[in-house]
């Protein structure tokens, strides 16, 4: 009976160490393989200056329920002079010792003609560590790198009892062999994978066991673990390009987010599984929802600013201003408040949480339907909605309802009126986070770069043109140019930003409204000269009807392109001069009526409309696509083409028979 | 000694003193208010500096403790950086004693600020991967302006080359009063140089065995620059100060001369650049055969280049001290010091007599000047006395070629240093022939307005150095490097070709391009700009009375030759008129050749820049100059069909 106990017991524990999933670990220190070496280039890519032969990943816990994470990387260097890999610097958060940075290694090796491997350490003095504020830094530098070296780092890193695993991302701006993340999680916790990407992986297992050598599974005395493993080989480094908003939403990656943990008792607690509960939960946390609730600073704050006004959209307008203008922000994004709101107050400085919570805040105060929204700003990624991820949130702005019309406000920067959201903000979507609705709404630019221009000009028969322009600039126009404005010299603003640093334009006189009134249309009011205009040659003469906001150079120039292209707001630009032509001239040539599409949103409309002596040229350039697939790019760069093209365009006037005839007959006087 | 009840009232009644004196000291709130501003300092600026009062009490060498106390109304949203508070300190001195207030513009106190609420973080640069600067935070704002802030803080300095520099005013502040004291044992002797000041000399008074000297400066409105005027160092008030002799860790030296200070670097580096037997055996191979010092000099900076890489490293004596040149060996990167240091061994090895420099780049910053020792180095190079010419190696540049030293290392003094001491040298001036940008193009137009272009262009000097970084671009960046630089809109790039010269400061791009649309049809009419790639593009404003000077800083030499082959049946119609523009600071020439027999055109640019400083009553002529250029550029050449 016994024996047989003993027997079993033995067999199972042979059967789970020689299980598959507990594989020996893909890297040894120090061990490199003769293909390691021989390696010096990667496939299709004559852009790398490094190839990462290896990046190994490790998470568990420890019996304290820290997560313990280690790092090893492998890097062969192709040009040392213009990686960035040979250098390291990273950052701990210190504050209460809530990470710690232990067990770094590092060193290079470089293999000679006799195949001998001369490894060059990285010595404890040459490794910095210095205190930044709340983070600990630690940096070197690798010595002895030259074209061919192989340089390999490893490290740990334990998160005090904060139950987050670090995410993991396969993909960088250099090419990738081997990428491998191994997770642990034992029995009383639950997570929740979120692999992304477009690259298949090689491995994505996720399994039951009971230990994993090296990895610490005796927590509690529990048997069972979550083993996850994921690999990708061979991956392409993906790199930046313009007109994107940013790379880390193509480079392959895994996080993990908790979703249940087991209590003393043994009951499972469960945690952010729906979008619901995550509204909850920051509904309920301190720096965020609690900070909400109104307080008497925030009451006497919102009466004296807001003292004599009844109309709700001017209330909201002046508490928007007040928010934006008072507090100044602190240059950090972030989903949550760190301070008290009343603190926050009292130092003017804020990060754009508090600021958009300050907003709410004080909208509510005020009687107001106003609501948090939770996104992710441009650069840090587009937001993924099949599960409920909270870390993808880096940013917070504010729905507020009048009579059913909806403002999305962003408080960060005075410069940004009332009603616009900043660029950065504009990332498709958010997360509206109410009492009872919280739910994902789209966040779009409601409100597009928008100039107008009006012209009423006169041509002489030199070819001189004089007369009025109109400028109106609204949306992201207005604060594009207002911005010029206040940076520079305003004639200076005039020739170089409106007239393109046209040489031969003379500004007569200028006015200016609403420079100081972001919310206003910004009116420009010219009165302008420009001489020689018109080319005369012969008994013809070619005017260009565009003096300003011409398209002259196509922004897509380069033929290649990888990713789709994207703008964070629409773009239109309406223009609209008539022209009066000399006495004794006649038109001869009109530039063709169209409309130049490349989609339903994004075209060129071009009308010209003879009146005697006068014509009239308006055109409408409109892009309203802010997302288009890569495919399209080579359409699109056509369009641009064409474009410039059409923006070439010339009205010719020819003499008229009787002026031809009169100056005949002068030519003849002058004879005598 | 009993603790008796006595004792404690008296140590009660002497922090009450304490703290009574300190309120003394503070501020009056209708002194403080804005109504206490005289106008004159308040039109135009975005901040008032009330009261900035430094005291220095210079102990002796390497040893000093300032107290600094500084008042600033803060009058609108663009002088709030004002309140954004840093206060660097290293490891030779240390910042304590912070404190602070807010009050309104009324005067009345807002808030107070203790030395526990400063923040203590590193100053990254950005750049250096191993620094030891670290920096004191303070974030004073406030809703409405205008505000006043209050400021006080000690630093404590124990290594020090020169003394903390006096800069009461800076852009788009007004003065009310600036006061700065400095105290020291009247044996001690202080030179200094103040520039932008009424005098040059501060006021000396003498105290017992203390001598003070103290410069003020009283209801100073702000200062204005206009377009294309002196840069701000050269109108904003400052004073230098340095003493006679300093200590920095434990390293004495004088800055009695440029002489002396040479010698403290030499002493600091002494023994630093011997290589190791690896190293100097290394050096005889790659040296094998060669002569020619220039020669030898190529092959050391070759190694060097391909050897080494550059790390920015600021730490050790304050950034003075080098590695040695065996660490640096062993490590493969060095910062500028380190990689100086190295070849300065390397070619001591080789036997060619060389010397580190030390030098100012870029164009920020003090310059080195002979008529007032002072250290403002933040760089260094190697300085190569040979018989015939001096040769100048800027080591960190992983492509120059030797002997040439980069445009922001040129034209200005280098202390050169050895066992004799220091000596002022003054680096090559690159003259505007030597940065040029020549282009010969040949051009073959079609009736419908599509041209072929093969365009050969060679850089020079300071133009060079960007299309020199193009030939270490793969062919994919390379591409879209040459897709950006050329103004062109339509066209494809069929052939290309980038290089760069290995002894000289010259490289190359040579292209051949299909252009789809280049000369506009209409009717029987062809137009076309010859001016293909260059554009110099920017209109002056006319200004009513210019006060400054003109400070015209490009120096460049460009000749762009185009020859167009018209299409078949065309004629010339017209031609722009010729043009020269010459002046002493500028020379511009368009000029139009046709010839009949080839069916050609050819338009010759040039356009040369020599830097100048003009007097205010030449601004019209400057402009004039200036906003011709782009004008002329754009002139069409008509073609006509017969």
């Amino acid at each position: 009976m016994y024996l047989s106990k003993v027997s079993l017991c033995l067999f199972l524990l042979l059967f789970i160490i020689s299980a598959p999933a507990l594989a020996d670990r893909p890297v040894s220190w120090g061990d490199v393989s003769d293909e390691e070496w021989e390696m010096m280039s990667f496939p299709d890519d004559d852009e790398a200056t490094a190839i990462i032969l290896m990046d190994y990943g490790e998470s568990y816990f420890d019996n304290r329920l820290n997560t313990v994470f280690r790092q090893h990387r492998r890097i062969k260097i192709l040009d040392p002079d213009e990686s960035s890999h040979t250098e390291v610097r990273m950052r701990v958060y210190r504050e209460n010792r809530s990470q710690e940075l232990r067990e770094l290694r590092a060193h290079t090796l470089n293999r000679d003609e006799n195949g001998e491997v001369h490894r060059e350490r990285v010595r404890g003095s040459e490794i910095q560590t210095e205190r930044d504020g709340e983070w600990e830094v630690t940096s070197f530098a690798f010595p002895d790198v030259r074209p061919g070296s192989i340089i390999e780092y490893s490290f740990m890193i334990r998160y005090r009892q904060s139950f987050s695993i670090p995410s993991w991302w396969f993909q960088h701006d250099q090419p990738i062999v081997h990428s491998e993340y191994r997770v642990l999680v034992p029995e009383i916790l639950q997570y929740r994978v979120f692999p992304d990407g477009f690259e298949t992986f090689d491995v994505n297992e996720a399994e039951q066991i009971a230990g994993h050598a090296g990895m610490a599974a005796n927590v509690l005395n529990v048997n069972s673990n979550s083993y996850y493993r994921m690999v990708l080989k061979d991956a392409p480094a993906i790199r930046s390009e313009p007109f994107i908003t940013t790379v880390r939403n193509y480079r392959n990656r895994v996080e993990f987010q908790i979703t249940a943990y087991k209590d003393r008792r043994g009951a499972t607690r469960y945690m952010l599984r729906t979008w619901d509960e995550v509204a909850r939960s920051y509904s309920g946390m301190h720096y965020f929802g609690r900070q909400l609730r109104s307080n008497r600073t925030i009451r006497n704050t919102v009466n004296e600013v807001t003292d004599g006004l009844s109309d709700p959209l001017e209330i909201a307008m002046k508490l928007y201003d007040h928010v934006a203008e008072s507090i100044v922000w602190n240059n950090s994004l972030s989903a949550t408040a760190n301070n008290h709101l009343t603190d926050v107050m009292d130092e003017n400085v804020g990060n754009s949480a508090e600021k958009a919570l300050l907003l709410t805040n004080m909208l509510r105060t005020a009687n107001l339907d106003a609501n948090p929204v939770l996104i992710a700003s441009r650069d840090f990624g587009k937001l993924r909605w099949n599960y409920p991820q909270i870390n993808q949130f880096n940013h917070v702005i504010v729905k507020l309802t009048i009579d059913d019309t909806v403002y999305m406000l962003d408080p960060i920067l005075p410069a940004i009126p009332f009603g616009l959201l900043n660029p950065r903000s504009l990332n498709y979507a958010g997360f509206l986070i109410t009492e009872n609705d919280s739910r994902m709404i789209s966040v779009d630019s409601q409100v597009a770069s928008v100039t107008q221009v009006t012209g009423i000009v006169e041509l002489d028969a030199e070819g001189n043109l004089e007369g009025q322009v109109q400028l109106r600039h609204s949306g992201y126009a207005g604060i594009v140019h207002r911005s010029s404005i206040k940076e520079s010299d305003r004639d200076e603003y005039l020739i170089n930003r409106v007239f393109d640093g046209d040489p031969d334009i003379r500004i007569v006189e200028s006015s200016f409204e609403n420079v100081d009134n972001p919310r206003e249309i910004l009116q420009t009011t010219l009165t302008i000269e420009r001489p020689n205009h018109a080319v005369v040659a012969g008994d013809m003469m070619y005017v260009n009807p565009y003096l300003l906001n011409r398209i002259t150079s196509n922004p897509f120039r380069n033929p290649v392109r990888n990713f789709p292209i994207e703008f964070p707001f629409g773009f239109e630009s309406l223009y609209s001069v008539t022209i009066t032509i000399p006495d004794g001239y006649e038109i001869d040539y009109l530039p063709e009526q169209q409309l130049f599409r490349f989609s339903d949103n994004t075209s060129y409309l071009v009308q010209t409309m003879p009146m005697g002596q006068m014509v009239q040229i308006t055109s409408r350039l409109i892009r309203s696509d802010v997302f288009l697939e890569a495919e399209e790019y080579h359409d699109l760069r056509t369009y641009y083409d064409e474009l410039v093209n059409l923006h070439e365009e010339q009205i010719v006037l020819r003499k008229t028979d009787e002026s031809l005839q009169e100056s005949v007959t002068e030519t003849g006087s002058e004879g005598e | 000694m009993k603790i008796t009840l006595r004792a404690i009232f008296a140590v009660l009644i002497l922090l009450l003193l304490q703290s009574f004196e300190r309120a003394e000291a503070g501020i009056k709130k209708d002194d403080i208010a804005i109504t206490a501003i005289p106008l004159q300092l308040i039109l135009g600026a975005d901040a008032v500096v009330r009261e900035d009062v430094r005291l220095l009490e210079y102990q002796r060498p390497g040893r000093a403790r300032m107290e600094v106390r500084k008042v600033i109304t803060i009058l609108n949203s663009s002088g709030r950086d004002h309140g954004d508070i840093s206060l660097f300190y290293n490891q030779f001195s240390d910042v304590s004693r912070i404190s602070g207030a807010i009050y309104d513009s009324s005067g009345e106190q807002i808030r107070r600020f203790r030395n526990r609420d400063a923040e203590d973080r590193q100053a990254f640069d950005g750049i250096s991967i191993i620094q030891d600067s670290r920096v004191k935070t303070l974030e004073m704002f406030h809703s409405s302006y205008p505000y006043t802030i209050e400021l006080e803080y000690r630093v404590d300095y124990t290594g020090f080359i020169n003394l903390p520099a006096f800069m009461p005013q800076s852009q788009n502040t007004s003065v009310q009063y600036s006061r700065y004291e400095i105290s020291m044992p009247a044996d001690q002797n202080l030179d200094y140089k103040a520039i932008n000041f009424e005098q040059n000399d501060p006021e000396i008074t003498r105290d017992g065995n203390l001598k003070k000297m103290v410069w003020e400066i009283r209801n100073a409105p702000k200062v204005k620059r206009e377009r294309f005027g002196p840069a701000w160092n050269n109108l904003l008030p400052y004073v230098l100060v340095r003493s006679d002799d300093f200590n920095m860790d434990r390293n004495t030296g004088s800055l009695r001369s440029w002489e002396d200070f040479g010698m403290w670097m030499h002493d600091l580096w002494d023994g630093r650049n011997e290589i190791s037997d690896e190293t100097r055996q290394e050096v005889a191979f790659i040296t094998e055969g060669y002569e020619d010092p220039h020669d030898i000099i190529r092959v050391i900076y070759r190694y060097i280049q391909n050897h080494t890489r550059y790390v920015s490293i600021q730490l050790g004596i304050g950034g003075f001290q080098t590695e040695t040149a065996e660490q640096t060996q062993r490590n493969r990167y060095g910062d500028c010091k380190a990689l100086t240091n190295l070849m300065h061994g390397m070619l001591t090895a080789a036997g060619i007599e060389s010397y580190p420099a030390l030098i100012r780049s870029g164009s920020r910053g003090v310059v080195t000047s002979p008529d007032f020792v002072f250290n403002s180095f933040n760089h260094t190079v190697v300085f190569i006395p040979l018989e015939q010419d001096t040769v100048w190696v800027e080591t960190t540049s992983s492509n120059f070629p030797p002997g040439y030293i980069g445009s922001g290392n040129a034209n200005r003094y280098a202390l050169v240093f050895n066992e004799n001491g220091g000596t002022l040298v003054k680096t090559p001036d690159y003259k505007p022939r030597d940065n040029f940008q020549l282009r010969e193009a040949t051009v073959h137009l079609q009736a419908d307005g599509s041209a072929t272009a093969g365009i050969q262009t060679r850089y020079g000097g300071a133009r060079h150095e960007r299309i020199r970084n193009f030939t270490r671009l793969a062919s994919g960046p390379l591409n879209r490097a040459l897709y950006d630089d050329i103004s062109l809109s339509r066209f494809e790039m069929n052939n290309h070709e980038v290089g760069a010269a290995l002894l000289e400061p010259e490289a190359w791009i040579n292209l051949d391009l299909d252009i789809s649309s280049y000369a506009r049809s209409m009717g029987n009419r062809l137009f076309f700009n010859p001016n293909m790639l260059a554009s110099n593009r920017g209109q002056v404003a006319e200004t009513q009375e210019r006060t400054q000077a003109i400070h015209q800083n490009n120096s460049y030499y460009d000749v762009d030759e185009f020859t167009y082959h018209i299409p078949e049946g065309y004629r010339i119609e017209t031609l722009p008129g010729n043009v020269i523009l010459d002046e002493s600071f500028g020379y511009f020439e368009t000029e139009y050749i046709v010839d009949e027999d080839s069916g050609t055109l050819t338009f010759r640019r040039t356009l040369k820049l020599i830097p100048e400083i003009l007097p205010p009553e030449e601004f019209g002529t400057f402009r004039n100059f200036v906003n011709s250029i782009p004008r002329h550029d754009s002139a069409q050449v008509v073609l006509v069909k017969g």
